[in-house]
């Protein structure tokens, strides 16, 4: 087990290295450059001042250069300086992660809470007419793109009916006021509801034979300890390790939510740092991202290991 | 599905129950509270060192929290401010200021020369990166204080600009002096200055809030606190707007007339203001382009109908340009007319610069050379852009020219101008003042925007006539000498020049749009009031 997991984090390591790495090449050639952000609409920089700058940003090194140097800083605990304020990297993540973490904890747990018992509900009678309609809905749901049910939602919900605040985060600096997460909240897990509870609903349909349901409720069974005794413990390994891959496309829809709904985390950073070229936050957000996405996947195999036997002993 | 309904339900009213609560904590304080004006910021300021990193959302800013020595008007005339004269001496090439007396920080410390001496310096070290007035500093040999309230700048050349750098907003040394990184220091956090509204607190994405500032030496504002409100968003910034969360914003033009069409009209003034703000079609003018020849330009600029543009797609939010002098401005030409809709001299002017269709199939040619050419235009949020791109297309197509459009993110849009690689490219330019060098003189082909490789004597001279005539009226009569110049020449095509539609509360008074914007000028804010009963 420990070996398993010690092997996981090499490869994990080695993975985020890859993913960098990649990621750098990625900024670095695509066309524009942080220093034509910086003269947007202003006077042209001069030739000094392009040198100057071209020289503190290491724009001036090779490629590979560039990018070990970034590694060796980020080894040393520094992740460098926003090229839009200068201010460390470092800092402006950490202001703003709260809010990411809070909105994703918040949409994780409530994909996998709901999605369950709605999973479980609709696999207890398939075919009924709950669960086709079931089927409808959570179809129609995950086909509702985020940035255009977060508009429904807030007309709905801020402008007609007024419970619900708009925007922002009520006032405050970091982690918003409730009401002003639940709306943002909501748009960021119905889409991994439907999902999952699709998932939940097959994965237990086809984990329990209609035999064995047949035979359990001959001896008096309902079909709700069935459900508990011989679907759950199956259909809980696939599901952990959908719950590890459900955290980057949580971040993704982030980006979407934040920016709507005017929330000043992580994903908003992202974005803003993706216009300016703003490449020492962009490997910053790359680097948490990617070590919260393999820590999920990491977390799922352990998970997945204590849950089923066949694989702990492989 | 019954568990899954229940559990949900449970959750959901949990949900709703703490918010409604929470949202009555923080509802409007009636109409005994201070007055409160939320006006809309689209960005986050750069940076709140006020001169660090400067962009147009910085400027707005610094302009409440500091007062520079001089600043435009809403002519975009430069009037003094914190200075109460300037003297601009040519063959001494100096400008002297002198600061008005008892002008105080807002920590109560009196505002001396030295404070200018420092914040000039600070803007002219490089890493403060300021873009928008330490390049024109670049030609001041030295900067001294006779006294407490006098400077005198010398300069190794001086021209008739050099005032506009002196918008520069003023930093109190004893404070900011302090900081040995201007970015990350106790300044940028809590800045301080000396005019109307005092600082009170920022939140990040969120709200700059700012209270008046009692003190303040040209009368304290009306108003008793101004929220900049930061919406990077349109559709919530004018939902906010619809809420009563914000009262003044300026947006695109189909939000605008939802809010004609809005149960709510009739509690906003809806108006708009010319920006100016060109939308400019810049013509590669190298050897062997399309558009080295005049006539060329002149004939594509021929083929548009402007005037049923504006009306038919527009809506009548925009007005035609000569030139790059913004019409109605107070540099304008009177005599320079925008070319009109003329197909017919724009057909003869291409037969002429020797482009005929020889082979019928709709397209002209030359030595064997189709003139069929590419739009270079950037990705934009506005759905204008591409109904201007595609009303282009159809208007050159008439007059046998083949038109494609290479639709390109913004930075490629700009590498690919940078490398000269392009026949026509679509780009806004924001206008500040009347010296065009970096634009057209054919030095700014290498350090300047002049991508189109304009290289026509007559215009450097006349540029060089404006930046350097200091009388009013010969610097104005060289304007409209370059303006004539500019418009036979045709080397960059002044298309529109956009109304910014703007929308604020009907009570709300002495909001005066210039075409810099309403609160970029000496006025703004600062003059602003509730209407008697609407404080809020």
């Amino acid at each position: 087990m420990l070996r398993r997991v010690a092997t996981r984090l090499a490869t994990g390591a080695l993975t985020l290295v890859l993913v960098t790495a990649l990621v750098f090449a990625l900024i670095q050639l695509a066309p524009g450059s942080p220093l034509g952000a910086t003269e947007d609409g202003l006077k042209p920089l001069t030739a000094d001042e392009r040198a100057a700058l071209t020289r503190l940003w290491r724009l001036d090194l090779p490629l590979h250069r560039q990018y070990v140097l970034w590694l060796g800083d980020v080894l040393d605990g520094d992740l460098g300086r926003s090229i839009l304020d200068r201010r460390p990297v470092a800092t402006k993540i950490a202001e703003r992660l709260p809010i990411t973490l809070t909105l994703n904890a918040i949409a994780l747990f409530l994909i996998v809470a709901l999605s369950i018992p709605i999973g479980a509900a609709a696999a207890l009678n398939p075919g009924s007419r709950a669960d086709r309609w079931g089927g409808v809905a959570t179809y129609l749901l995950y086909a509702v793109p985020v940035f255009w049910g977060a508009l429904l939602l807030q007309r709905l919900f801020s402008v007609w009916l007024g419970w619900l605040p708009l925007y922002g985060s009520g006032g405050v600096e970091g982690i918003p006021r409730p009401s002003h997460l639940v709306l943002p909240v909501v748009c960021l897990s119905y889409g991994g509801l439907a999902y999952v509870s699709r998932f939940v609903r097959a994965n237990l349909l086809e984990s329990i034979p209609a035999e064995t349901v047949l035979s359990a409720r001959a001896r008096g069974m309902s079909r709700l300890a069935i459900l508990y005794r011989h679907g759950f413990r199956l259909a809980a390994v696939p599901m952990l390790t959908l719950a590890g891959f459900l955290i980057p496309a949580l971040f993704a829809g982030s980006v979407i939510v934040e920016s709507v709904f005017q929330l000043p985390g992580l994903g908003w950073l992202f974005l803003e740092a993706a216009y300016e070229r703003d490449f020492p936050v962009l490997l910053g957000i790359t680097l948490i991202s990617g070590t919260a996405t393999l820590a999920g996947i990491l977390f799922a195999d352990v998970a997945y290991a204590l849950a089923d036997p066949r694989v702990r002993r492989a | 599905m019954k568990i899954g309904c229940r559990v949900f339900l449970a959750i959901a009213l949990a949900c709703l129950s703490i918010a409604c609560r929470s949202n009555q904590g923080s509802s409007d304080t009636g109409a005994s509270g201070p007055s409160v004006v939320r006006m809309h910021l689209p960005k986050d300021p750069a940076s709140m060192s006020l001169i660090g990193k400067t962009d147009l959302n910085t400027e707005i800013v610094a302009m409440r929290l500091t007062d520079a020595l001089v600043q435009h008007d809403e002519k975009l005339v430069i009037r003094p401010l914190l200075a109460e004269s300037f003297d601009l001496s040519v063959e001494n090439k100096t400008i002297t200021f002198r600061l008005r007396d008892n002008v105080r920080w807002h920590d109560g410390e009196p505002v001396t020369a030295d404070d200018v001496l420092f914040t000039i310096a600070k803007l002219r070290e490089p890493e403060t990166e300021n873009r928008s007035w330490a390049p024109d500093l670049s030609a001041l040999t030295s900067l001294e204080a006779p006294d407490d309230r006098t400077i005198v700048a010398t300069y190794s050349e001086i021209n008739a600009d050099a005032l506009e750098a002196w918008r520069t907003p003023i930093l109190p040394e004893h404070i900011a002096a302090k900081d040995a990184d201007l970015f990350n220091g106790e300044f940028a956090r809590h800045p301080i200055g000396c005019g109307p509204f005092k600082f009170v607190h920022y939140i990040r994405g969120q709200e700059i809030v700012m209270e008046a500032n009692d003190d303040y030496w040209g009368g304290r504002p009306e108003i008793d606190r101004l929220e900049i409100k930061i919406f990077s968003d349109q559709q919530t910034a004018y939902q906010a707007l619809m809420m009563g969360d914000l009262d003044i914003m300026v947006m695109s033009s189909n939000l605008w007339k939802q809010v004609d069409e809005s149960p709510q009209a009739e509690r906003f003034v809806r108006t708009s203001y010319m920006r100016y703000s060109v939308w400019a079609l810049g013509w590669n003018q190298r050897e062997s382009s399309f558009f080295s020849d005049a006539r060329v330009r002149r004939a594509m600029v021929l083929a548009l109908d402007r005037e049923s543009f504006i009306e038919n797609v527009a809506e009548g939010m925009a007005h035609i340009g000569a030139t790059t002098f913004p019409p109605s401005s107070i540099w304008a030409a009177p005599d320079v007319e925008p070319y009109g809709y003329d197909p017919d001299e724009a057909r003869r002017l291409l037969t002429e610069a020797g482009w005929v269709d020889t082979d019928g199939d709709g397209v002209r040619e030359r030595d064997g050379r189709r003139l069929a050419f590419s739009l270079l235009v950037a990705r934009g949020s506005q759905q204008l852009t591409e109904w201007m791109s595609a009303w282009q297309q159809q208007s050159w197509a008439a007059i046998g020219a083949e038109m494609t459009i290479d639709q390109l993110e913004w930075q490629t849009h700009r590498e690919r101008r940078k490398a000269l690689d392009f026949d026509v490219a679509a780009q806004a330019f924001h206008i500040t003042d009347p010296n065009m060098t970096t634009l057209y003189h054919s030095d700014s082909m290498q350090d300047g925007y002049n991508f189109w490789g304009t290289n026509d004597p007559e215009i450097d001279r006349l540029l060089e006539a404006v930046r350097y005539t200091f009388d009013p009226d010969e610097r104005l009569a060289e304007m409209h000498r370059l303006q004539r110049r500019l418009h036979e020449q045709e080397p960059v095509t002044a298309l529109f020049f956009f109304v910014a539609p703007l929308v604020y509360d009907k009570r709300l008074e002495g909001v005066r749009p210039s075409p810099l914007g309403y609160a970029n000028t000496i006025h703004g804010p600062r003059e602003w009031s509730w209407a008697q009963e609407a404080s809020r």
